[in-house]
């Protein structure tokens, strides 16, 4: 035992740091294909109230999706049906309320492509940690489509976590711990009825072979081999029948004293009033997309048609979550360590397009994130469909969104 | 009446074996594969819950690659290892004349043989509700990544070559050992070793289907009814239980008989 | 006690340990694999155990191994203990699994994701067959009551959780408000799989209806699985693999 105890000693010194906090890492969405990630729903106007907050503070992120028109057309989409989720690699937080365009979330609905909706959650934290926290729209049949994530720090400690509720007979409940000491109960009371009539077979021992040879006896003398059984086991049966029906009478009748009054679990699918797609004074037309591989760089050829009363540019290309700003119309650097922002990522050729001109514009979205986000594979999928938005600024603040998609060419030399 | 203990005659082969008592019982063994596989699992456990979250949620940052690759890489070569290794010896030291094999010494190796099963049954147990379930668990928690995830790595990778390991091993103890497995084989021991077994390839489809057509984390989704078919094969250990009885009956009647009353 | 008696009991005795061993273990193992892939997610979740599912799916489904195995536990060693040895095996073991993996590794509150209570159902199952020494009656009315009493034994746990709640303008279960605080990233609220309305009510009575349902099948599944049981109890043999 002494040559175990040095190695299992220095296991648990390695590892027991790792109890005390709870610090996740980025998830699995690099795992997506990446057509999926960027023609699927997009995310933009992401915020977070605050990155840093204790247990039992509360977190609101809200933003905007797009679902996109490029959808692909073998994937179920949004008009099915979706759920406004998170993903916090857990219950790690709660989730007090969410809404899509102003619309509760508690049940599922679903959304039309191309439409542009609002949403909120409101969370409150339970667990102490670093947890990176991502909206999450999920679509039946396709999967989660992750939304932007960023690194969220809670302090405080869990066991202070409280989350009380009021039922409409003024009961007031703790979810965290509701009816622990009934289920506990109940459990230890079956579990103990159960152990006896176990106990009262196996306690004569030898069993098995002992009971098979008078078995193999009596049906060898053309007797019964019920015999092995006696009339004392058949009355300890009828006791034990009779104790058990007794104690679900009476568990049954207590639980509907206690509980006169219930309902049935709710389920409704809920609506969102429909819409129309975002209007817009800009006519944006995708010529070509290519991607070059040794360059990392994400080239659009686009037909921008300005139908505005001020001059636009190119400010933002979002696509998969990634944000690739312009840096001579805006400054953005990155919130944390895994936000995909590339600050200096965007170049335009083709410059400001003035009031009521067509002008032809190359956008050129550049960084390493392409690469390390795994949207290099978007030449590997079977269909080389992209899509993004694009944000349009005005020289008067006006901002306009727009959805631009079509096939891709990669360039591999 | 004497009520001294009385024991099996004292065989050779018996006497010489460390591992057994005066009876040719393995309590030594049947403590040891317990305890053994019981310890393992806990290191696992406490391994999991410790870089799960905090180095487990993405295959593609290099922490994954350290802290869990690794040891994916280091299971494969140990239980590989194991795996050669214990077949190879069962093979090397098989009984190579069965029909000369005392009551006394084949009534030892049923508890053998019963030790392996319980090594078997022990390494079902870990995969069922505990290894499995906390991969049922990590599923609701976090959005499914590659098949290389934490919970999969002790599930798949680890729990069921050590399934394989003991379910052969069973299997080819009884061939390598046993009179009446020795030119014939056991249907039911077949199916209750086969049947769990072969949930390993079922994985492999339960994988493809959620990276390509399935979606959804339900439990009961019908890509998942292979694991059940397989499971249900267990039930067929009630009849290598019964073939055991029958048989160490006869072997328990005969060595007693030649104790004096 | 003569010295053959003695050796004799000991050696049985020892038997019994080891081939016990392997046989809990094995339940113990292979009943909540199974039951996870089956019927699990109205087990893991308080939010889907509704009137219609619920009572339903699970416990004819649970019903498959003590059947199957009370098959060889009746008939060679007439030991009516088989369902209760397993449903005692499957709860204990999904409690070790709700603490370990989905209250301490997923953080879930227990109060969200308890087990339901089936050892009542294994011991009547079990008595029916010593009292009426009947494969056949205790299929028809144990196996029946099996089916049946699943809601009332349950009950005293989760009515409180069917008491409704006014959140925010909505009325909501506890249940139903545990499923919706507690986020599950991967389990959608679609998919839950739990009544919903319908055009006809049967006076209104979904889970009296709901339990009869399962008592028939379980009925049936208990002599499925019973025969299937015998059949793999059998000493087979085979000359090649």
């Amino acid at each position: 035992m002494n040559k175990l105890k040095r190695p299992a000693l220095v296991f648990f010194c390695l590892i027991a740091p790792s109890f005390f906090c709870l610090d996740t890492l980025a998830h699995g969405e690099r795992a997506q294909q990446a057509n999926l990630r960027m023609r699927t729903v997009n995310w933009y106007d992401i915020e977070m109230s605050r990155t840093k907050l204790d247990v039992n503070e509360e977190l609101v992120i809200s933003g905007h999706i797009r679902p996109s028109k490029f959808w692909p057309e073998h994937i179920p989409s949004v008009d099915g049906k979706v759920f406004l989720n998170l993903g916090a690699s857990g219950p790690n937080f709660i989730r007090q309320f969410s809404h899509i365009d102003g619309v509760s979330m508690i049940q599922s609905t679903s959304l039309e492509l191309g439409r542009d909706y609002e949403f909120k959650l409101v969370l409150k934290a339970r667990r102490p940690g670093r947890f990176h926290v991502h909206p999450i729209l999920s679509v039946e049949g396709a999967g989660t489509m992750v939304g932007p994530g960023i690194w969220v720090e809670v302090g405080g400690s869990g066991a202070d976590f409280v989350n009380e509720v009021e039922t409409m007979f003024g009961r007031k409940i703790d979810l965290e711990t509701f009816n622990l000491d009934v289920i506990f109960t109940w459990h230890a009371i079956w579990f103990v009825i159960g152990g006896a009539w176990i106990f009262y077979w196996v306690r004569k021992r030898p069993l098995l072979i002992s009971r098979m040879r008078q078995i193999e006896a009596a049906e060898a003398d053309g007797g019964d081999s019920n015999g092995i059984l006696t009339p004392q086991d058949r009355r300890v049966a009828i006791g034990f029948v009779v104790v058990t029906f007794l104690v679900i009478a009476i568990g049954y009748q207590w639980a509907e004293s206690r509980h006169p009054i219930t309902t049935p679990l709710r389920t409704a699918k809920v609506n969102v009033p429909k819409k129309d797609e975002p209007a817009t004074n800009l006519n944006v037309t995708l010529n070509q997309a290519r991607y070059r591989i040794p360059g990392r760089s994400f080239r659009m050829d686009l037909t921008v048609e300005n139908n505005t009363n001020t001059t636009i540019t190119v400010s933002e290309f979002s696509t998969a979550n990634l944000r690739f700003i312009n840096p001579q119309v805006r400054q953005l650097s990155p919130a944390d360590s895994h936000d995909l922002v590339a600050p200096n990522g965007l170049r335009i050729e083709g410059g400001p397009i003035p009031a009521g001109k067509t002008s032809e514009v190359s956008v050129f979205a550049e960084d390493a994130l392409w690469e390390t986000q795994r949207l290099t594979q978007m030449i590997n999928d079977p269909d080389s469909v992209i899509a993004g938005l694009l944000f349009f600024v005005g020289d008067d603040g006006s901002r306009e969104v727009i959805e631009v998609g079509g096939s891709m060419l990669p360039v591999f030399h | 009446m004497s009520t001294t203990t009385a024991s099996i005659s004292p065989i050779p082969e018996i006497v010489a074996d460390e591992s057994v008592d005066e009876n040719g019982i393995p309590w030594t063994n049947y403590f040891k594969v317990i305890i053994g596989i019981a310890v393992v699992y806990s290191f696992v456990r406490v391994y999991m819950h410790a870089f799960a979250y905090t180095m487990g949620l993405d295959y593609f940052e290099p922490e994954f690659a350290t802290f869990w690759m690794s040891i994916f890489w280091l299971q494969a070569f140990v239980c590989a290892a194991a795996f050669a290794g214990a077949m190879g010896y069962l093979w090397v030291t098989r009984e190579r004349s069965p029909d000369t094999v005392t009551a006394e010494v084949e009534l030892s190796r049923y508890f053998k043989l019963i030790t392996w099963l319980v090594g078997y049954t022990a390494v079902v147990l870990i995969l069922g509700p505990l290894a499995g379930e906390s991969d049922a668990a990590w599923h609701q928690v976090v959005i499914r990544d590659t098949d290389f995830t934490p919970t999969h790595i002790s599930l798949f990778y680890l729990g069921f070559p050590a399934l394989i390991i003991f379910g052969v091993g069973s299997f080819v103890y009884a061939k390598t050992r046993l009179p009446m497995h020795a030119k014939q084989s056991l249907v039911p021991l077949g199916i209750a070793i086969g049947g769990p077994i072969l949930v390993l390839p079922t994985v492999g489809l339960n994988e493809w289907g959620h990276t390509f057509f399935y979606a959804e984390e339900l439990f009961g989704a019908p890509i998942h009814y292979g694991f059940a078919a397989l499971g249900l094969a267990l039930l067929a250990l009630g009849g290598v239980v019964v073939h055991i009885l029958l048989r160490m009956k006869d072997l328990i009647d005969e060595v007693t008989a030649e104790v004096e009353a | 006690m003569s010295k053959q008696s003695a050796l004799r009991d000991k050696l049985e005795r020892s038997t019994d340990i080891f081939l016990l061993t392997a046989v809990v273990f094995a339940v113990a193992g292979a009943t909540p694999f199974v039951m996870a892939v089956t019927m699990g997610d109205w087990e893991y979740w308080v939010d889907w155990k509704d009137r219609r599912f619920w009572p339903l799916v699970p416990i004819v489904l649970l019903i498959i191994f003590p059947a199957g195995l009370s098959a060889v536990f009746w008939t060679r060693f007439r030991l009516p203990i088989a369902c209760t040895v397993v449903v005692l095996c499957y709860s204990l073991m999904r409690w070790v699994s709700t603490y370990l993996n989905f209250h301490v590794f997923a953080g879930y509150p227990i109060s969200f994701v308890w087990p339901s209570v089936f050892i009542p159902m294994a011991i009547i199952l079990d008595c029916s067959l010593i009292i009426t020494r009947s494969v056949f009656v205790t299929g028809f009315c144990g196996a029946f009551m099996w089916g049946v009493l699943v809601y009332p034994v349950n009950w005293p746990m989760l009515a409180g959780f069917h008491e409704p709640i006014n959140y925010h303008g909505e009325m909501l279960t506890a249940a139903d408000l545990l499923g919706f605080e507690y986020i599950r990233t991967s389990l959608p609220e679609y998919v839950r799989i739990v009544e919903r309305t319908v055009l006809r009510t049967f006076g209104d009575a979904v889970t009296p209806l709901t339990a009869v349902f399962a008592g028939f099948l379980s009925v049936l599944m208990y002599y499925l699985w019973w025969l299937i049981g015998s059949k793999l109890n059998r000493q087979t043999w085979v000359k090649q693999i």
